[in-house]
């Protein structure tokens, strides 16, 4: 007890005396070392031809009568109207050098265009062509392997030691020069996207889907990537915006060694529909999906799904998230109450969604 | 045993490196803002409405469970639907509504998830001891991100502060942001409501409103907040329930030239309504309006500024100086006490939707009760008319019912505003702490308005209290029960805080909060007793001790209020000095009360000594403020900006600024930082280099505010990461006086425009800066600063890259542009051909190979079809099907590629092919010919 008050009574001057320096003379400091550090694992990405196969979520440019700006701001908005289809251009994108033995990590998005030929440039100009081995397409990352050995590796960070507010850089190599490119910013929320993905607020765009997201001390946190909480990758209009994601790669070290065995992975899907108007405890079921796992386990409609894997769910966005948090093909324990009051434990197999159906009518934006 | 880990502490500190010592401080930054997040994080909340989909931000500012948010977000609902961080959602009832400043107040049903039955809550703070650089935190839920509701952390710095951004619907009167905080860190839709935080915690502002650009309604690093400076003027009319009203002057005032004199600009009342309180209060067209409450005025937005945070019924001082036709001199000016009018938002009453009576509590379980029976008998009725004939009616034509009376949100509302009462009764209680009972003699001077005086002299004696006034005494013992001395006495008694103060706590637990009271620059609650009599006790918003209090008086035949509007401090206490007595709202007497032993003082409960933000940043970027100006032009075209930024650059006054479509006529207007304007032509244009220099059209005063800076021509590198700042005028919202925005972000990139970026018309080739503090509309022109102040780039306007198809903000940097603002200042005379390099012409360049182009529109890889024989390609042994990856340091992604990389070099020119081939890629040298 008594080591740590003289302990405490040492580091409380000392915390005053350090805020003396602010904070961003210091982040300018500091970035360097962490750029030297990861640099040497940040690769350029290149790919040839190809078509798309996915389009972002895109949406079309703001309508005046929508919006919380004033007028003026509103008709000075000028500029090229984003369409779809003209969003992503062809151009380099990053990966991460994660195996010493040629194992390279990205965003799918970078892959977007199914190219026939990747090119994969270190930071000492070595050139390798790649090809890919495996997916998470509920991460939007891909696993390249180029043919090369000892090549220098990047440390990873836990994912239970990041805490919102550290600052985070997001490096990048897209556009080619000698060290990478760095946008800073702090982790505005951690397990995001069903729990795939932090938050952070450092611009991310084309410019570094793909790279690294680190600390200051320039261990990797995650993958740069234009995830989209409504499963589609972000579109033009997510550019930049203060909101992105980087899927953490601490804790999926399964899912990095499946795709490095060739594994696809898609989204896990369950088939029920909720009523959003039950504020919880527990989801209230509203449809099921035909020939989806839930209509196979026996699901019913106005059935409360009151646990899933042991963890009570308090409403149907939390029941989103725990399913969500899960690849199709991985088992789960469903607990549902039925109305009349009867408990079940169901084991079951979690699907792949089905291909979408034409958008219904947008919802109004949120405000 | 305890020196022990203090000597370790000091060597592991000791041993630190200087780069290590940075990290290690900004680690224990780090912690410090972790604790922070992890204090206020579980108070902000996402708010969504019950029956739409979408929803904003709120944060709980009240252990009792109220909270703020936009107007915009709550809209009319009346119960909203709370996400909180431990994951819960919770229901709460919106309370008050302020439609014109863009703010609701809600409260939190049934018990708060603290373990002690609170709720988590973060303090209020002072969002006018702002800095312009300081650091703050917005929070909240941008598209409804948090499906466990935690809330979405984003970090800037302050851009400016009391921004004025004018509102929406009929005449911009709803939804306006009169002084709003402008910050750099991303909001985005959805963060509407959400807090904003300065460095320590403290809440500075409520996030609500962006400028977009095209791309879609995200967030370009301008984000604005309702500023709690104008939020607090509004917080017992929300409070309370109330659908509060700005204030207004009803007037126009504006800076034009001087109607007068015909000479310079002055502020002005230009146009008014012959029945609105200027012209009451004796104005007349064209005087000059010179201060409003004590605050001198330079410019017509400090006014308009100062008018929108302020509610309607506010009492404000105007200073005006009329002009005398005879002497052909304004007169001394005079000053005129009016009581700001009400903005016509359109609403119909000033109670926010379905508030229900505070006056009379309704006996909800009596109420309850009938309403069973009445379902009852409407049932069977119901049940009768099935069995009878159909139902006649037109359809489509809908009755419209009255609406259900909700008693179970009543009930709530009620105990809302029970908890209210409890919770003012606590603080109340507080501040007249020490405050001893028993007897007790108060006497004042009283100065009645038409200037008589005589002395007023209150005796409290157990059960006996005598008032006298002047000659006239009274006494409760001796007054006739049940008459109208009496029942005055008895409130007199009750609710004066100076004479029987203990049992005003036990007063109010009858009580309701009525809305807001403002007493000189004091805003009150005015907290009414149930019952007959219109009593009520203002309490100060703040320090939660009395300021006055208000009875009907049958003495003075009306409503007889008495407002403490002066107190002195003494051993931190605060002690009533004057007090102004009004019946029926008209001031009749001045009470100077008479320092005696045994007065009444209150202790403030008012949190003092919070923490005020960093001025650190704000002392590097003031100076630079002087160097920076804005530009005002022509664009001639629709959509376009006609307006940028500019850097002084020379002693004279020369303007450097990018070369933009809003300098399309020959002259434009700058303007200095103390708001001076100033005619400026063009000097020089430098196309290669997208630059414009600007000269003065004549002499600037000696004293001009400038501070020309520097452009150094050694050519310095910035590497990625360098913490900059820019300033400019992003979307033109920095007017005259009006500091300049400015952002914070790092260098992230040093990439050849040309080779790397892929642009469309941008005519700067060479090394550019990318940077991520975000360029907007309006900051072409503006500086790049290190840290430091020193100057690093001109900023160019936004520009996308067809590469990425993302935007990107760049800066040229100065050393680029270094010679040729000394050759336009005329600080160098042998004029340099600059860029000429780039000029020469060039002739077209043959290979000898030829390419698989399809032909298509989207140009595809640049793969070898055929390699003509005796050709540079077939020397350098390529081959087809070969895939052409870069020529020197130009990538080639596609055919087209190829031939806009060759452009750049002339025969004779020995290039470097990287190719790929089968799996490998190598790279040969070739050696251009002349086309034949």
């Amino acid at each position: 007890m008594r080591t740590l008050f003289a302990a405490l009574v040492v580091a409380a001057p000392l915390a005053a005396q350090q805020k003396k320096v602010p904070e961003l003379w210091l982040l300018d400091e500091v970035v360097q070392q962490a750029i030297t550090k990861v640099g040497p694992a940040v690769v350029t990405i290149e790919t040839f031809g190809g078509f798309r196969k996915q389009l972002g979520n895109t949406r079309p440019r703001p309508k005046p009568d929508e919006g919380d700006e004033g007028d003026d701001n509103k008709k000075k908005s000028l500029g090229p109207i984003v369409m779809p289809g003209f969003l992503q251009a062809q151009g380099p994108g990053t990966g991460l050098i994660i195996g010493a033995e040629g194992w390279v990590v990205t965003s799918s998005f970078v892959l977007n265009y199914d190219p026939q030929t990747i090119l994969v440039t270190l930071q000492d100009g070595r050139r390798f062509t790649a090809e890919v081995r495996g997916e998470d397409r509920s991460r939007g990352l891909a696993m390249l392997k180029v043919k090369a050995e000892e090549l220098p590796v990047a440390e990873i960070l836990p994912a239970q030691s990041i805490e919102v507010g550290q600052w985070v850089f997001a490096l990048a190599r897209t556009f080619g020069a000698k060290r990478p490119t760095v946008h800073v910013g702090v982790v505005s929320a951690l397990r995001r996207i069903s729990g795939r993905a932090l938050q952070c607020d450092a611009n991310t765009s084309p410019a570094n889907y793909g790279g690294p997201l680190i600390d200051i001390e320039g261990r990797v946190m995650g993958i740069v990537s234009p995830l989209s909480p409504k499963g589609a990758l972000a579109g033009a209009d997510w550019y930049d915006s203060g909101i992105g994601f980087a899927v953490t790669l601490g804790d999926i070290p399964e899912i990095l060694e499946g795709m490095k065995a060739g594994e696809v992975y898609r989204k896990g899907f369950l088939g029920v529909s909720m009523d959003q108007a039950h504020l919880g405890p527990g989801a209230k079921i509203m449809s099921i999906t035909k020939r989806s796992p839930a209509q196979h386990a026996n699901f019913r409609k106005g059935d409360m799904v009151i646990k899933v894997d042991g963890v009570a769910v308090k409403h149907s966005m939390h029941l989103q998230d725990l399913i969500g948090g899960h690849v199709a093909g991985a088992w789960v324990t469903v607990v549902v109450k039925r109305k009349n009051g009867d408990e079940v434990e169901v084991l079951v197999q979690l699907d792949s969604p089905p291909p979408p159906k034409p958008p219904p009518p947008k919802p109004p934006p949120p405000r | 045993m305890a020196m022990l880990p203090l000597i370790v502490l000091l060597l592991f500190v000791g041993s630190l490196g200087p780069d290590d010592e940075a990290l290690a401080k900004l680690r224990a930054y780090e912690r410090s803002r972790r604790a922070l997040i992890t204090k206020l994080a579980p108070a902000v909340c996402a708010v969504m409405s019950l029956k739409r989909p979408g929803g904003g931000s709120g944060v709980i500012f009240s252990p009792n469970g109220w909270l703020l948010t936009n107007y915009h977000v709550t809209g009319k609902n009346k119960v909203m639907k709370i996400g909180l961080p431990d994951g819960r959602m919770y229901l709460a009832d919106v309370i008050g509504i302020d439609p014109g400043g863009d703010i609701a107040v809600c409260a939190l049903r049934g018990k708060g998830n603290q373990p002690d039955g609170t709720w988590p809550f973060v303090q209020l703070g002072h969002s006018d001891k702002l800095r312009i650089g300081g650091l703050t935190y917005a929070m909240g839920n941008p598209f409804l991100l948090a499906s466990d509701f935690k809330p979405t952390v984003t970090i800037g710095i302050v851009s400016g502060i009391h921004r004025y951004q004018a509102g929406t619907g009929p005449n911009k009167r709803v939804l306006s942001y009169p002084d709003c905080v402008q910050v750099d860190a991303p909001i985005n839709p959805g963060n509407s409501g959400g807090p904003l935080f300065d460095e320590n915690g403290l809440l500075v502002g409520i996030n609500g409103r962006i400028t977009i650009r095209d791309r879609g309604r995200v967030n370009t690093g301008v984000g604005f907040a309702v500023s709690i400076a104008q939020i607090k003027n509004f917080l017992p009319g929300l409070l309370a329930g109330r659908h509060t009203e700005h204030g207004t002057l009803d007037g126009n005032v504006w800076k034009a030239p001087d109607p007068n004199t015909g000479r310079g600009e002055v502020v002005h009342l230009q146009s008014c309504l012959a029945d609105s309180i200027l012209a009451k209060a004796g104005l007349k067209l064209g005087d000059l309006v010179t201060h409003f409450n004590g605050l001198r005025l330079d410019w017509a937005n400090q006014l308009a500024r100062e008018v929108g945070i302020l509610p309607a019924g506010y009492e404000v001082t105007l200073g005006y100086r009329r002009y005398e036709e005879q002497t052909r001199s304004y007169l001394p000016e005079k000053t005129v006490r009016l009581k700001l009018a009400r903005i016509d938002t359109g609403s119909k009453s000033d109670a926010a939707p379905n508030v229900p009576d505070w006056r009379e509590r309704p006996d909800f379980a009596k109420l309850r009760a009938a309403a069973k029976k009445k379902a009852a008998t409407k049932k069977k009725a119901g049940a009768k008319k099935k069995a009878g004939a159909k139902k006649s009616g037109e359809p489509g034509k809908k009755s419209k019912r009255p609406e259900k009376r909700d008693l179970d949100r009543e009930e709530h509302l009620f105990r809302y505003m029970d908890g209210l009462m409890a919770s003012f009764r606590h603080k109340l209680a507080k501040s007249l702490s020490g405050v001893a009972p028993g007897k007790r003699t108060v006497s004042a001077k009283r100065t009645s308005t038409d200037g008589k005086t005589s002395s007023v002299v209150w005796s409290v004696d157990g059960a006996e209290f005598v008032w006298k006034d002047a000659d006239v005494e009274r006494s409760l013992s001796k007054a006739e029960a049940g008459s109208d001395v009496r029942s005055t006495l008895k409130r007199e008694l009750d609710l004066n805080p100076l004479l029987s103060p203990s049992g005003l706590p036990d007063l109010l637990k009858d009580a309701y909060l009525e809305g807001g009271v403002f007493i000189g620059s004091r805003v009150g609650y005015v907290c009414a007793l149930r019952g007959p009599g219109k009593r009520a006790v203002f309490l100060d918003r703040d320090g939660y001790f009395p300021i006055g209090y208000r009875f009907r008086s049958f003495l003075d035949e009306g409503i007889r209020e008495v407002r403490f509007v002066d107190f002195e401090r003494i051993d931190g206490r605060m002690f009533v000095k004057r007090a102004e007595v009004r019946i029926n709202d008209t001031p009749r007497a001045v009470l100077e009360f008479v320092p005696a032993d045994g007065r009444v003082g209150f202790v403030s409960t008012e949190v003092r000594n919070l923490r005020m933000p960093d001025a650190e940043v704000e002392k590097r970027i003031t100076p630079l403020m002087k160097s920076v100006v804005k530009v005002h032009g022509a664009s001639g075209l629709k959509g376009v900006p006609s307006y940028g930024t500019g850097l002084i650059v020379s002693a004279e006054g020369h303007v450097l600024t990018w070369k933009h479509v809003s300098l399309l006529k020959e002259r434009c207007r700058i303007v200095f930082e103390d708001g001076g304007v100033h005619d400026y032509v063009r000097h020089r244009e430098y196309p290669k280099l997208g630059i414009t220099i600007l000269r003065p059209v004549h002499e600037l005063p000696k004293n001009a505010p400038i501070r020309p800076l520097e452009l150094p021509s050694d050519r310095k590198t910035y590497a990625p990461g360098t913490a900059v700042l820019s300033i400019g005028n992003a979307f033109k919202l920095a007017e005259f006086t009006e500091p300049l925005s400015v952002t914070f972000g790092v260098v992230v990139s040093t990439v050849r425009s040309d080779l790397r970026l892929n642009l469309r018309h941008f005519p700067f080739k060479g090394d550019v800066l990318i940077v991520d503090a975000p360029s907007n509309p309006g900051t072409h022109g503006g500086g790049l600063f290190t840290l430091d102040g020193k100057l690093i780039g001109l900023l160019t306007p936004l520009v996308e890259s067809r590469e990425t198809n993302s935007q990107l903000s760049l800066a040229v940097p100065s050393h680029e542009l270094a010679a040729a603002v000394a050759q336009a200042t005329g600080r160098k005379r042998e004029a340099i051909d600059i860029a000429a390099a780039r000029d020469e012409d060039r002739r077209r360049v043959y290979t000898g190979i030829k390419l698989f182009d399809t032909g298509r529109r989207r140009s595809p890889p640049a793969y070898i079809d055929r390699v003509m024989p005796r050709s540079p390609a077939a020397r350098a042994q390529l081959r087809s099907d070969d895939l052409v990856v870069r020529i020197d340091e130009f990538p080639i992604r596609t055919c087209e590629d190829l031939s806009r990389a060759l452009s750049e070099f002339s025969p004779g020119d020995t290039v470097d092919v990287t190719f790929k081939r089968g799996s490998s890629v190598s790279k040969v040298k070739m050696k251009l010919e002349a086309v034949r």
